[in-house]
């Protein structure tokens, strides 16, 4: 239960830190996508900006310049040198022109009305031989301003000798002649400035904003390139033109880039103004579009496109910092995780050795209680123990006592006789068999003495030899009908089946003196009749286990129910010769050699309930050699 | 022993002689009463000698004895009862216990108080116990704290 609980608090902390650190990796990449969007968008939204700034900057100087070189050529035209067809004047002030923008325009030029060059500008004498009176009446340049009598602007025009030049014309009035004619007058020339579009290509690309990464383009009206950054090999070329667009379509890999690029043309064409994002070559790119306008007339039109390049890097940065992040709380979340770990794990180590510990108290606890509960149950059996000592100890004060008394008694006796026996010479030999007898009592009792202190301190030797049962028998059967004989009693002393051999091992005199007290106390107690001594064989079911089983059966006086059982105890069974310790000693030889005693009062045979006497009986085992039973 | 069983009996037959020297003796142990039987009766004393206290009791009667001299230790009843039985008769015998036990002697003692009390109780006098003699005994000692207990 314990353990389980601390397993579950322990995947309860580690799921917490894997889940703070989840929470905190993606709130940092949450706000570095929110931070790099900002910033991308700032940093588009500046791109943006400075593109149609861009755009519209250098439209207007773009329109500057050209209304300049317009306004030249104007003042070319109201020249008196050219309206009075002055050649001299004229060749003057053409160079001027030209020398004041030189940097722009190529050549000024005067036609006549014909359209014939009458003069180029700077041109030497050999040049000038062969280009006078050239019929240029079939250019734009020329039929236009001849027609409208206003300044007219190409488009992209091959000249001559091959190079692309813009070109303004502006028309040559002679308005004298009219009168109040409005903007009408007589056509006597037309005057005509070109522009080669390398030179404005140049021109172009110095008004870009130096530490702003943009590229420009400039297309006519129609649609033809006359700029673009980098290379000159589209110019001429129609932006909807196979090898432009061929160009657009490896550049642009979706069909929406393609799609926005078109629109942003065409209504760039229409003379609209605006920006807009397009991804090219996998980079936004801003491209913002302006009208050039000279004199209210929509001429060209500017393109300046700029890459995002900064949000790009930007962007790029801030993925790599958001890398870094997620690489940084993951690292973090790692070592926050092992951290945990290892302190989770030191904790179970700690938590099994207190275990450990625990268990080993708890079998140490349980032992100790274990010891405790021996100890008291040690206690138990000794206060046990105590009390059967001091119950033998009474015991032993208590036969000590008794035996004193008994001892005393002769003793008495012997004391009294001896000095009665100076007093009355005439009973000396009644007295001299009195302290005879009474001494031979003294002696018995002594001897009883012995053996039950020999019994009680469990220094009863048993001297073990092999000998027949019956033949001891018939030995104390002998001596005690000799005794009978002598005392005129006509009790009968029967041994029964003593021609049988049963071998036995014992202390033959040990097992004498009990089968002499039995057959003695039966002489005591019997004062006629019968005393039947017989030794037999008790079978048990174990060969090993037979006995010999002896009983003495008398016809006396039986035993009093109320001694019956406490009849082998000391001093119980007294008769009046005797120590009263006889039983007691039996008992203990017969259970020294493993045996049992017992005693029975006969059943009655004479129907007045009257005892027949008593029967003794004792077992002890059989010799335990082969030929243990023998005829 | 039959020629002293009839010496023990012989006082028996002079119960008229009416003195203060008549003792009763009773102790199962018939050696016993032939010995201070005799060594009574040398010293003048006349006794009549029991070895059953039941047989004593049912031969006894007040005033005749000046003395009963009673084994403790008997079987059937004891020297305590016995004494008890006589002094139903005769209130004033004095009374001597025999005994061979060292013990008995304070249990004697102590069980005679607490009749005396009980009898006291009843209206009854009693004289203190005093007399109590150990086996075994010389026979002039024995004479000596007889004469004792009958001159206190």
């Amino acid at each position: 239960m314990k353990k389980w609980h601390t397993g579950k608090t322990n995947i309860i902390i580690l799921a917490s830190v894997a889940a703070v650190v989840l929470a905190v990796s993606i709130f940092s990449y949450q706000y570095s996508v929110l931070t790099s969007n900002r910033i991308v968008d700032i940093a588009s939204g500046e791109v943006r900006s400075n593109t149609r700034i861009e755009a519209h900057d250098i439209s207007q100087i773009l329109t500057n310049k050209l209304q300049t070189v317009g306004a030249l050529l104007q003042t070319l035209a109201d020249s008196p040198a050219i309206h009075n067809n002055e050649y001299k004047r004229a060749d003057t002030v053409i160079n001027t022109r030209q020398n004041s923008s030189t940097d722009f325009t190529d050549f000024y030029m005067w036609l006549n009305k014909d359209g014939k060059i009458n003069w180029i500008s700077n041109i030497n004498q050999s040049a000038y031989q062969k280009y006078k009176g050239a019929d240029l009446s079939y250019r734009p340049y020329f039929i236009i301003p001849k027609q409208t009598h206003t300044v007219y602007y190409s488009s992209l025009i091959e000249s001559n000798d091959k190079i692309p030049r813009l070109y303004i014309s502006y028309p040559v009035l002679n308005k004298t002649g009219t009168s109040n004619n409005q903007g009408r007058g007589i056509l006597t020339g037309v005057v005509v400035t070109s522009i080669r579009l390398g030179t404005l290509g140049n021109f172009l690309k110095d008004q870009l904003y130096p530490q702003f990464n943009s590229t420009i383009g400039l297309l006519d009206r129609k649609g033809t390139i006359l700029y673009t950054t980098g290379t000159q090999q589209y110019a001429g070329e129609n932006i909807f033109g196979n090898k432009f667009q061929s160009v657009l379509a490896s550049s642009l890999h979706s069909s929406d880039s393609k799609n926005l690029l078109d629109d942003l043309i065409r209504d760039s064409l229409q003379g609209n103004t605006g920006s807009k994002d397009i991804p090219i070559n996998d980079k936004v790119n801003t491209i913002a579009y302006q009208p050039v306008t000279v004199n209210g007339k929509d001429f060209l039109i500017l393109y300046i496109s700029a890459q995002h390049n900064v949000a790009s890097d930007v962007r790029a940065l801030i993925i790599q910092q958001q890398y870094f992040t997620i690489l940084m709380v993951t690292v973090i979340g790692g070592v926050a995780f092992i951290i945990a770990f290892l302190v989770f794990s030191w904790n179970k180590r700690l938590e099994t050795i207190v275990k450990v510990r625990t268990g080993e108290l708890k079998i140490a606890n349980d032992s100790l209680a274990e010891s405790n509960q021996q100890l008291a149950l040690s206690n138990k059996q000794l206060a046990l123990a105590n009390q059967q000592l001091k119950i033998h100890d009474k015991m032993q004060n208590e036969f000590i006592n008794i035996a004193s008394h008994e001892m005393k008694t002769p003793t008495q006796a012997i004391l009294g006789y001896s000095k009665l026996i100076q007093r009355h010479p005439e009973k000396r030999d009644e007295m001299i068999e009195a302290i005879s007898r009474n001494a031979s009592r003294l002696q018995r009792l002594t001897s009883d003495i012995l053996d039950v202190t020999r019994i009680e301190t469990g220094s009863l030797r048993l001297n073990l030899e092999k000998f027949d049962l019956n033949e001891v028998i018939s030995d104390i059967v002998n001596d005690y009908r000799n005794e009978i004989e002598r005392s005129d009693s006509d009790v009968k002393l029967i041994h029964q089946g003593g021609n049988v051999i049963i071998r036995i091992e014992g202390d033959k005199n040990r097992l004498t003196q009990v089968i002499s007290n039995l057959v003695g106390n039966a002489v005591k107690f019997t004062t006629q009749g019968s005393i039947t001594i017989k030794a037999e064989i008790e079978k048990e079911e174990e060969q090993d286990k037979d006995k010999a089983l002896v009983s003495i059966k008398d016809t006396g006086s039986g035993i009093d129910p109320e001694i019956m059982p406490r009849l082998f105890t000391k001093f119980v069974a007294k008769s009046n010769a005797g120590t009263g310790l006889g039983l007691f000693i039996s008992k203990s030889i017969i259970e020294a050699h493993g045996g049992k005693i017992w005693a029975l009062n006969n059943p009655s045979l004479d129907g007045n309930g009257r005892s027949m006497g008593a029967t003794f009986t004792f077992n002890i085992f059989l010799s335990k050699s082969r030929d243990k039973v023998t005829h | 022993m039959s020629n002293m069983d009839n010496y023990n009996k012989n006082d028996n037959n002079n119960k008229k002689d009416d003195d203060n020297n008549r003792i009763l003796l009773v102790d199962d142990e018939v050696d016993i009463t032939i010995v201070y039987t005799m060594g009574l009766q040398d010293n003048g004393f006349k006794v009549d000698a029991f070895n059953d206290p039941l047989q004593a009791l049912s031969n006894f009667k007040s005033g005749i004895y000046s003395l009963v001299l009673i084994d403790y230790k008997m079987p059937k009843m004891n020297g305590f009862e016995l004494y008890q039985e006589i002094r139903k008769v005769d209130t004033k015998v004095k009374v001597c216990f025999i005994t061979a036990f060292d013990v008995y002697h304070g249990d004697i003692k102590k069980e005679f108080q607490d009749s005396s009390d009980s009898m006291r109780q009843e209206g009854k006098e009693d004289s203190d116990l005093k007399c109590i003699i150990q086996k075994p005994i010389d026979l002039d000692e024995l004479v000596k704290r007889i004469k004792e207990e009958l001159n206190s």
